[in-house]
């Protein structure tokens, strides 16, 4: 292995990073704020956009990416043709783009669904029964409790979505993966090992700087650190509760409190 | 293919696992570091290296195999980890108080409960192989999706090929979603668990 055509090829691939971050995180925003309709509507069960949803989501969820990339690629211009729209050219940004984030909406609507699912029946009839509409329920009640569910897996997605990236090269994307190929013909093939071993060690930095970023999204949406900070905002135990593990939780109760009190989206 | 992938690493995972449940704190070591690599990269440039590391002899087939296997070790350690912590403890301590050998212990109490808990997660692993794979005509081994891209060259339909695949992917998925559900009603009632 060339050490010196490594760290040569790591600095030029190096300049495409904020490439697969911008359709990364475009990918990634576009596909929540398009699934939370997707995870309505499916909630909601109406007959007809049920099926379709479930459809879409089926096929999304079992085909391949590289399938998407091209079925979009070649898909959506034919499409809007049948419509006497013209798309000449157009961004192959914008293909890669919409390939990645109908695939992610599939997959972020199958998390924030069974999130949503998963709140107590309880709490809607609660919210309901001390006079909420319905919209103040949704959004004082049911959402706060929805986020940090959905939050870990959605954080998880984005992870996900970045390793896709990798095959968008197909439609000559100067991403990492594209600019990678793009160095490899243009000094004709001479240290291909070298080059994807660049490609390889700086998708594992971006991709273990996003798993902590996650860690911690997951940790700051655990049971347990929200029972803490719910303590400490309402300031209903004893100060010794801060030691807060689960082994001498018991004892910080006082005996007339009665029974433990239920958290917010803290259901067994 | 994705058959050998799915048992090779399901041995490789449960390597693993065991390594990682190790006392000794190289060991263990390695594997994490193992782990963190294989989750840290794509699928892709994980067979591209591989494929230049490896000698030019070793045929493209292979290639890929030892790459996914590698990389579904990884994968599969981690469900191999939850299905064994979803036996409880006392499992263990009864069947060695019943007397049986710690082989014993695996083959007749642990695994079968062990089973009934990775079964559907190993189906779901099994298809995302087989999408997976979809990636093995980067390297020349002629799969599904290799083989659209040689009908594409002879007579240029992109689109209907292109669907084609989908479909064919597609119709894969509903057949082993079919199944798992049908192996899974059968185990259950195996078991003896009320769903």
């Amino acid at each position: 292995m060339d050490y010196s055509y490594f760290a040569h090829s790591l600095i030029r691939i190096l300049k495409f990073v904020p490439n697969t971050l911008l359709i990364a995180a475009l990918s990634t925003v576009i596909s929540i704020v398009l699934a939370v309709p997707v995870a309505i509507l499916r909630i909601k069960k109406i007959p007809v956009t049920e099926i379709i949803l479930k459809v879409y989501t089926s096929f999304f969820v079992s085909t391949p990416g590289l399938v998407h990339v091209f079925i979009v690629y070649y898909g959506i211009p034919a499409f809007l043709k049948l419509f006497g729209i013209g798309v000449g050219g157009g961004g192959k940004l914008f293909y890669a783009s919409a390939a990645l984030t109908l695939n992610y909406i599939a997959q972020f609507a199958e998390v924030i669904r069974p999130a949503y699912l998963s709140i107590d029946k309880g709490q809607h009839e609660a919210a309901l029964s001390i006079g909420m509409t319905n919209w103040q329920k949704e959004k004082r009640i049911i959402l706060p409790q929805v986020v940090p569910v959905a939050l870990p897996a959605v954080a998880n997605g984005f992870v996900e979505l970045i390793k896709d990236t990798s095959i968008l090269f197909v439609l000559g994307i100067q991403d990492i993966m594209g600019s990678a190929r793009t160095i490899i013909s243009n000094d004709y093939g001479a240290g291909k090992l070298e080059v994807y071993t660049a490609v390889g060690l700086i998708y594992l930095v971006l991709i273990s700087i996003c798993t902590i970023l996650t860690k911690r999204i997951e940790k700051m949406c655990s049971q347990e650190e929200r029972r803490k900070r719910h303590e400490a905002r309402s300031g209903r135990y004893h100060k010794t509760s801060d030691r807060g593990s689960e082994n001498d939780r018991h004892g910080t109760y006082h005996p007339d409190r009665g029974a433990e009190p239920r958290y917010p989206g803290y259901s067994s | 293919m994705a058959l050998i992938i799915l048992i090779a690493g399901l041995s490789l995972g449960t390597l693993v696992t065991l390594l990682n449940n190790s006392k000794n704190r190289i060991i263990h070591g390695i594997s994490t570091a193992f782990m963190w690599y294989v989750r840290g990269i794509p699928l892709l440039v994980h067979i591209y290296i591989i494929y230049y590391l490896l000698p030019k002899r070793v045929p493209a087939f292979l290639t890929l195999i030892i790459a996914y296997v590698f990389y579904s070790g990884a994968t599969q350690s981690e469900n191999v980890r939850t299905a064994l912590s979803a036996v409880p403890k006392g499992q263990y301590e009864a069947a060695y108080c019943a007397g049986l050998t710690t082989f014993q212990t695996f083959r007749r109490i642990v695994f079968p409960q062990a089973m009934v808990v990775v079964l559907p997660i190993l189906m779901n692993v099994f298809l995302n192989i087989v999408k997976g794979l979809s990636l093995a005509f980067m390297i020349g081994v002629v799969d599904i999706f290799a083989r659209a891209k040689l009908c594409i060259a002879e007579n240029e339909g992109y689109i209907e090929a292109y669907v084609a695949i989908g479909l064919v992917y597609w119709a894969i998925s509903l057949l082993f979603n079919f199944l798992k559900g049908k192996l899974e009603r059968n185990l259950y009632r195996k078991q003896g668990v009320v769903l």
